[in-house]
């Protein structure tokens, strides 16, 4: 079934691929179109302050949502069910409207280029230099990783396409535009990728709907899916799918069906097989009890192949899917899938997104181009509107998946199959145009947030430290636009490197969710509380990464295998402590220094509140 | 390269070694305690975070504040208005999954 999905799309017609081009021409006439405006670093960082609303709010929604996203939030809902969609509401609408009213009107009065560049202001520039180090390295590497794991994984899987001239060709598309208009021209060519990317969604969300008759059928055919299991049993020797399936029957358990799967990259699991069970029922344990169910077949499976191999070597479930809860968006605190609701609710909804989506340099930095501040809340929330809609068009096609294709051994196939199996040709090539429109309005803005934090708070502090001198406009602009040139290039070049060096992805992801929670303390508190010291800053900061560190290594602390949504909670509370106790033991800030970067200061200040009422009246 | 991996490795086991029996017992009863949580609470939980943002942003804000800037009085331009409807739909959401 897979490879008949393969083969439909490898067969793109004349058609698909006129539509590819001529888009992929379209985006860079429009993209380079607006360098005529860039004088400035104002019209090359902050498109002039000229955004509406609707382009901002556009423009966040389509920069978050890459390429990889629409294929693997799919495949996650496909194997864990909806509750893949949390990232997409608890985990951004209520964030997107904190960041609108707490976080974005104090960076919009600033005048700010950079969240780094903020926070030296409340702070001081150790906090700026250390936040724009981490967000600097971390923005390169994922431009390099964007780049080839859409490559790669995407276009060479699925189309069969040469990775590096895919990755040369996006980097030469979005590196000439995002050079040429800065962030105006990013902006107005994510508004288009935006349409392109809801039309190709929805189109892919009904024709699943209509091919699986609708939500009710929907459900009950996911419901009455057999359990599958990934397994694996690392021996020297061939293991034979006989010998697997009589020792899991000797568990217990009614094979159905077996599928010898390919050996993983990295030479992991050379026996590995896709298994399809009657049911798991076990005598034992009660069946509403489905965490405790799951855990004894792990364990009855895992014993029974361990008798397969030599001796000393690894076997064992790689993955085990039943769907009873694939329709809960809500699982319990002690489930073994990813997303227990706690996690959710404090760690992705209260540290997590809120972190994200105002402390992001590639999202906030849209609302530092707004043309009033009305806008830049108003892009916020209308950006939260918008993305509450993308995971009707990528999970729950995910889910038609499990009722339409259910015998997929990896769930990021899912996407794929599907395009292949119910887009006819036209719609095909306009759904990998608004794939390639997520891969590339994702670079551009990545790239031009990045030239924006290495100008003004890496190069600019160290010429200034130099010289003694600021960067003015016109050297800001010279800067950026080198920056630009020399990042794409270098993303490009080391892109297959990264996209194979698994390490370093993991490295610098790990690197940056330990910083989420300690931003968002010292951000948090610099924006509500006057009292927060320069001091309380830095330390909240230095020792709430060195407590997620410690969090992340201690084995079993928390039920998950991978626990950054509980470790992202409990390092913001800690880093909120020490940042208060630090502060009331040192010097309070200045007023002069903190006016108007301070929440209290303008909701309580009756002059100035004066003057807001009369603005508004 | 080896060599680095072996100190990570010995690095991993010193934090488990000395911070794990004390964080064992803070988040070892946490961890039991939410377990046996009531699973309607998420719900209410879920719901509850999302209703508390709407309350916030229409109660507990000035309208001065919200509306800064805004093109015009209208109601279509009043943010509190575009925070009920962008947040409503997900409360209907989290209350039928």
């Amino acid at each position: 079934m897979e490879s008949t999905a393969q083969e439909a799309i490898r067969g793109l017609a004349g058609i698909d691929v006129a539509i590819i081009l001529m888009y992929m021409a379209g985006v860079f006439v429009l993209g380079t179109f607006f360098g005529k405006y860039v004088k400035s670093a104002g019209d090359f960082f902050q498109a002039s302050r000229a955004l509406p609303f609707w382009a901002i709010g556009m423009s966040i929604v389509v920069s978050d949502i890459g390429a990889m996203d629409f294929v693997a939030v799919a495949g996650s809902a496909y194997t864990d069910g909806i509750a893949v969609a949390n990232f997409d509401w608890i985990g951004s609408m209520p964030a997107m409207v904190f960041a609108a009213f707490i976080f974005v009107p104090y960076y919009w009065r600033s005048g700010v280029y950079t969240i780094p560049e903020f926070l030296g202001r409340r702070y001081n520039s150790a906090v700026q230099v250390i936040h724009a180090t981490i967000w600097g390295i971390f923005l390169l590497t994922m431009l390099s990783l964007m780049l080839w794991v859409t490559g790669d994984q995407l276009m060479n899987t699925v189309l069969g396409w040469n990775p590096k001239v895919v990755v040369w060709t996006m980097v030469f598309i979005t590196g000439v535009y995002t050079f040429s208009g800065g962030l105006s021209s990013v902006v107005m060519v994510d508004v288009v990728q935006l349409i392109i990317m809801f039309v190709g969604g929805i189109a892919l969300l009904v024709l699943s709907m209509w091919e699986v008759g609708g939500p009710a059928n929907l459900k009950e055919r996911v419901a009455d899916t057999q359990p599958r299991m990934v397994v694996v049993c690392d021996s020297e020797r061939a293991v034979s799918n006989e010998a697997v399936k009589d020792s899991i029957e000797k568990a217990g358990f009614t094979v159905l069906g077996i599928d010898r799967l390919e050996a993983k990259k990295d030479g992991d699991g050379r026996n590995r097989f896709f298994v399809r069970l009657e049911s798991i029922e076990i005598a034992e344990t009660q069946a509403e009890d489905m965490a405790k169910v799951r855990g004894k077949t792990k364990e009855l499976v895992t014993k029974a192949l361990s008798t397969l191999g030599a001796e000393g070597n690894q076997a064992g479930v790689e993955q085990l899917r039943t769907y009873e809860s694939h329709f809960t968006i809500l699982l319990p605190h002690d489930t073994d899938k990813p997303y227990p609701w706690t996690g959710i609710v404090f760690g992705l909804g209260i540290v997590l997104a809120i972190a994200y989506m105002s402390g992001n340099q590639a999202v906030v930095q849209r609302t530092l181009g707004a043309r009033s501040e009305w806008d830049a809340k108003g892009g916020m929330l209308f950006g939260g509107f918008l993305k509450s809609f993308i995971p009707l068009m990528v999970a729950i096609p995910g889910l038609c998946a499990v009722a339409l294709i259910p015998n997929l051994a990896e769930g990021d196939r899912a996407v794929p199959a599907m395009i292949g199996m119910l887009l006819p040709p036209g719609l095909k090539g306009l759904m990998f145009v608004a794939l390639l429109a997520a891969l590339m309005s994702s670079v551009d803005s990545t790239l031009n947030s990045s030239s924006t934090i290495w100008t003004t708070d890496l190069y600019g502090r160290f010429f200034h430290l130099v010289t003694g001198r600021s960067l003015d406009g016109r050297q800001a602009l010279i800067v950026g636009r080198i920056f630009t040139v020399v990042f794409i290039l270098l993303a490009g070049a080391l892109a297959p490197w990264v996209g194979r060096t698994e390490t370093i992805y993991v490295f610098i992801q790990t690197a940056l969710s330990m910083f989420q929670g300690p931003t968002l303390a010292i951000l948090l508190l610099g924006i509500v509380w006057r009292r927060a010291t320069r001091w309380g800053g830095l330390a909240g900061l230095v020792l709430g990464v060195i407590f997620t560190t410690i969090l992340s290594n201690v084995r079993g602390l928390f039920p998950s295998d991978d626990p950054f949504l509980f470790v992202a909670w409990w390092s913001f509370v800690f880093s909120c402590i020490v940042t208060v106790v630090v502060s009331l033991l040192t010097r309070p800030e200045p007023a002069d220094k903190i006016r108007g970067l301070v929440w209290g200061q303008v909701m309580k200040d009756a002059e100035l509140q004066s003057v807001l009422n009369e603005r508004v009246s | 390269m080896e060599e680095g991996l072996g100190i990570l490795g010995r690095m991993t086991e010193a934090i488990n070694r000395i911070f794990g029996p004390v964080l064992m017992r803070i988040f070892q009863p946490t961890n039991e305690f939410l377990a046996s949580a009531y699973m309607p609470w998420a719900r209410i939980v879920a719901v509850g975070f999302f209703v508390g943002t709407m309350v916030w942003v229409f109660v507990g804000l000035k309208r001065s504040y919200v509306n800064l800037d805004a093109p015009s009085k209208h109601v279509w331009h009043d943010l509190r208005f575009w925070t009920i409807i962008s947040m409503l739909p997900h409360v209907i959401v989290y209350l039928y999954f």
